[in-house]
């Protein structure tokens, strides 16, 4: 049990220091009921920092569902790359079985490769 | 490393794989073509990996790839349970999708993907292996859900379904890891070796029973991780609501017995077997038999208010894996016998049921309890094999539905934990109102509309294919019973 008192007083310290900061910042500053009473400079003071220009519009934009479809296909290639370096390290070591069941597994992910070629998931 | 036993172990999954491959490629070369016929190929290609099943079962019991797949005859009934549900599913879809060809090459390589996963995760005796396999089972059946784009409902059902399924992953993560903590390996034939010498005291036992239970529950749809059941149910595509209703579920019991006897329970004489297992340590039948009881009813009262079938068949699907876990709670023979005997008849009666549902669904776009009556004026041969399905799914002799049941119940009874029992038996009452207003709706009661239904021949053969079965099994189950007999060896006990 004493092996753990180092864990236990890392998140008592967090309990009793951030939940009595948190608590703080919700109900010290003014509330949205105050809205009546804030002034300009209270508004700018919540206002987002745009490098001292007055900030224009929304940051909230519609992007092209591309960029998700790339990221989700360069996770999966990129985890095979994981796999492949180790195996080029301890190639020779490895033989003839190593190598073929390495061509197995690039030959199933080149299957999905080309699956998403053709359906045009690659179209920029 | 000798690779032709390899082979030879794995063959019915690599035989699989090598028909989604195919698939997918032959998807690719008719991306241009309206309707792309695919279930025909998948059929061929399942029907194979039967024939490999079979001819692998002189092989007995077999251990590859360092004890992290077992193929031994329990896993072997599973596999030809998954195999067939697949051939009724993709039939179905087939002759669902005759009007809108919506279902292309993914749809079929999805559905071979999951039943992929769920050949490994009944052979599998590592955690990794069980992880993975139950991921691989999950992540097609989000797709499957919201498989149709077009619905809003869907779209919701395949998020709902994630989040969930997400969760519960991880929760069983965490508890398995904690498994892996106590045990020292990741393979479970090892932790029980280790377990026997080490003696793990009962609290982290229960804890990460609990935790490996919260994943496992929510696969089968036990209370309190059903949430996610009706609503998905209700928005996938029905013949995928078939799949799920039967493949995954019959998955996560085999998976979830073979954890619970290997890692929670203690060989009590030397040549072991699933009637020398002791529980260790946890006390956790009990919490099962809660668990159990809490499913059941939540599943039979909740039923009782649905109009949308789907949703009706969902609610009673929640119910009938409580019933099921009564089969779990009970550590002994009997109790492993009755739950692969009513997985098998259960998976019948659903797909006879969720076919009778597509049919009326395809036929006339019905959908609810209401727009169902006097549905047997217009497609009578459908309508007899529904309702054949739906009694039986009471629990009425003489169909299989009662045989299963008695099992269940005398695998309770003979522990002699009555109170179970009875819970069960008077949830059994409840659930004939619901599956009876149904039969009286489509039956007895004069509809609107009364103009025949075209019903395309598929839908008669899912039928015959699961009705006949349910008839005959109600009367003569003992070649069913022998061969679970055969079977119910589990590796490592």
């Amino acid at each position: 049990m004493v092996e753990y008192l180092g864990i236990i007083f890392a998140v008592g310290f967090a309990a009793v220091v951030l939940a009595p900061l948190l608590l703080l910042y919700r109900y010290l500053p003014p509330g949205p009921l105050a809205d009546k009473d804030k002034t300009d400079y209270d508004r700018d003071k919540e206002s987002t920092y745009e490098c001292g220009v007055e900030p224009t519009g929304d940051a909230r934009n519609r992007f092209s569902v591309k960029f998700f479809l790339v990221a989700m296909i360069f996770v999966v290639f990129d985890i095979e790359g994981v796999f492949i370096l180790p195996w080029a390290i301890m190639f020779k070591k490895l033989g003839i079985f190593g190598f073929v069941e390495m061509m197995i597994f690039v030959g199933v992910l080149t299957v999905g490769l080309a699956y998403v070629w053709k359906k045009g998931a690659l179209e920029w | 490393m000798d690779i032709k036993f390899y082979i030879a172990c794995i063959l019915p999954e690599l035989l699989l794989s090598a028909t989604a491959a195919v698939i997918l490629i032959y998807e690719l070369t008719e991306l241009k073509s309206e309707r792309v016929e695919i279930a025909p190929l998948a059929i061929v290609g399942l029907i194979c990996v039967l024939f490999t099943i079979i001819y692998q079962a002189p092989m007995g019991e077999a251990r590859a790839f360092w004890d992290s797949i077992v193929i031994d005859d329990y896993s072997r009934y599973f596999k030809i349970l998954f195999t067939v549900i697949g051939i009724l599913v993709i039939l179905t879809s087939h002759a669902f999708d005759k009007k809108e060809n919506r279902f292309r090459g993914e749809y079929y390589l999805m559905i071979l993907s999951s039943m992929l996963g769920m050949f490994t995760l009944v052979s599998s005796t590592d955690i990794i292996m069980i992880y993975l396999s139950i991921e691989l089972i999950s992540l097609p059946s989000y797709v499957l859900a919201g498989y149709d784009k077009q619905s809003r409902e869907g779209s919701e059902g395949a998020l709902k379904y994630l989040l969930y399924g997400a969760l519960s992953s991880g929760l069983m993560l965490f508890g398995l890891s904690y498994i892996y903590g106590i045990g020292g390996s990741t393979n479970l034939l090892e932790i029980r070796a280790n377990f026997d010498v080490l003696a793990p005291s009962g609290i982290i036992l229960l804890v990460s029973f609990i935790l490996v239970f919260a994943g496992f529950g929510y696969k089968i749809a036990a209370a309190p991780f059903h949430m996610w059941s009706p609503d998905v149910y209700q928005a996938a595509p029905t013949p995928i609501t078939m799949f799920f209703s039967a493949a995954p579920k019959a998955a996560g019991f085999a998976a979830l017995t073979r954890i619970c006897y290997l890692v929670f329970t203690a060989p009590t004489s030397p040549e072991g077997g699933i009637a020398a297992a002791a529980i260790r340590g946890a006390d956790w039948p009990t919490l099962i038999m809660v668990v159990s009881a809490l499913t059941m009813t939540i599943g039979n009262l909740s039923a009782l208010w649905q109009n949308n079938v789907k949703r009706l068949l969902a609610f009673s699907s929640i119910a009938h894996a409580g019933y099921m876990l009564m089969g779990l709670s009970v550590v002994s023979e009997l109790g492993v016998k009755s739950i692969m005997f009513y997985l098998g008849v259960y998976a019948l009666m659903n797909i006879g049921a969720f076919a009778g549902v597509a049919a009326l669904e395809t036929g006339a776009g019905i959908k609810t309890v209401d727009e169902y009556k006097g549905a047997i004026g217009r497609a009578p041969w459908l309508v007899i094999g529904f309702t054949i399905c739906l009694f039986s799914l009471v629990g009425l002799p003489p169909l299989a539905g009662f045989i299963g049941k008695f099992y269940l119940f005398a695998a309770v009874v003979k522990k002699g934990v009555y109170w179970l029992a009875l819970v069960g038996v008077i949830n059994s009452v409840i659930g004939l109102y619901y599956y009876v207003r149904v039969v009286r709706a489509m039956v007895l009661d004069k509809g609107e509309n009364i103009t025949k239904m075209e019903v395309p021949v598929a839908y008669y053969v899912v039928m015959a294919c699961t009705v006949a079965p349910v008839m005959v099994l109600g009367i003569y189950w003992s070649p069913l019973i022998d061969w679970i007999d055969a079977s119910l060896k589990l590796a490592g006990m």
